[in-house]
């Protein structure tokens, strides 16, 4: 797999998340009834376009085709990103086990900080990939 | 009035639904059948459990551990 290969990935793997991203967020506001659903997605979504995004960058690292600070920058966001996410899913199960406004107005925001880092890293990912 | 909005509301369903598709094709070409399971596996779950929350918390691994030799 050549630069020219990684860097299309990288495009596509954001394209995708902010594809499935704005889906699941109209199919939110248009049914409510499915809103647990939607979250379930979204986060599931969110770990796939993360775990394929860092094989890739793992493996391109392994090649010699990433450098020690641009992995400690991609690493920086990654972070930021596994903590947005284990901290969602710890939202998303307080919600399920107890359904009030307070705990899903806290889910939304994490859900939506999340859905942020997720993009901070892709975008990284994709630059760091396209040098 | 009704009827046009809800046209409108369904072209735009569409195209979502095809870049979703073809975006989705794309992985499966890079990530063969194993990772399109694995997404349409996570898109038919009707009404997810504390079950399914236990497998959210498994996944996302801590980002160093990709770069392990």
């Amino acid at each position: 797999m050549n630069k020219t290969r990684y860097v299309t990935y990288g495009s596509m793997l954001l394209i995708t998340f902010l594809s499935i991203l704005s889906l699941l967020v109209s199919s939110c506001a248009v049914n409510q009834a499915t809103y647990e659903q939607n979250v379930y997605k979204g986060l599931n979504m969110a770990a796939t376009t993360y775990e394929s995004t860092m094989e890739t960058i793992g493996e391109a690292y392994k090649k010699g085709m990433i450098s020690e600070p641009m992995k400690e920058k991609i690493i920086e966001k990654a972070n930021i990103y596994w903590k947005t996410y284990h901290s969602a899913v710890l939202a998303y199960e307080i919600y399920l086990r107890q359904k009030t406004t307070d705990n899903k107005l806290k889910l939304d925001g994490l859900v939506q900080n999340m859905n942020n880092a997720l993009v901070e890293f892709l975008e990284i990912s994709q630059t760091n990939l396209d040098k | 009035m009704t009827l046009e909005k809800n046209q409108i509301n369904n072209t735009g369903d569409q195209t979502m639904e095809l870049t979703l598709v073809l975006t989705i094709s794309e992985l499966i070409l890079k990530h063969g059948v194993p990772m399109a399971l694995q997404l349409i596996k996570d898109w038919n779950v009707e009404n997810p459990t504390l079950e399914d929350i236990l497998e959210l918390k498994k996944r996302v691994p801590r980002p160093s551990t990709y770069f392990e030799k």
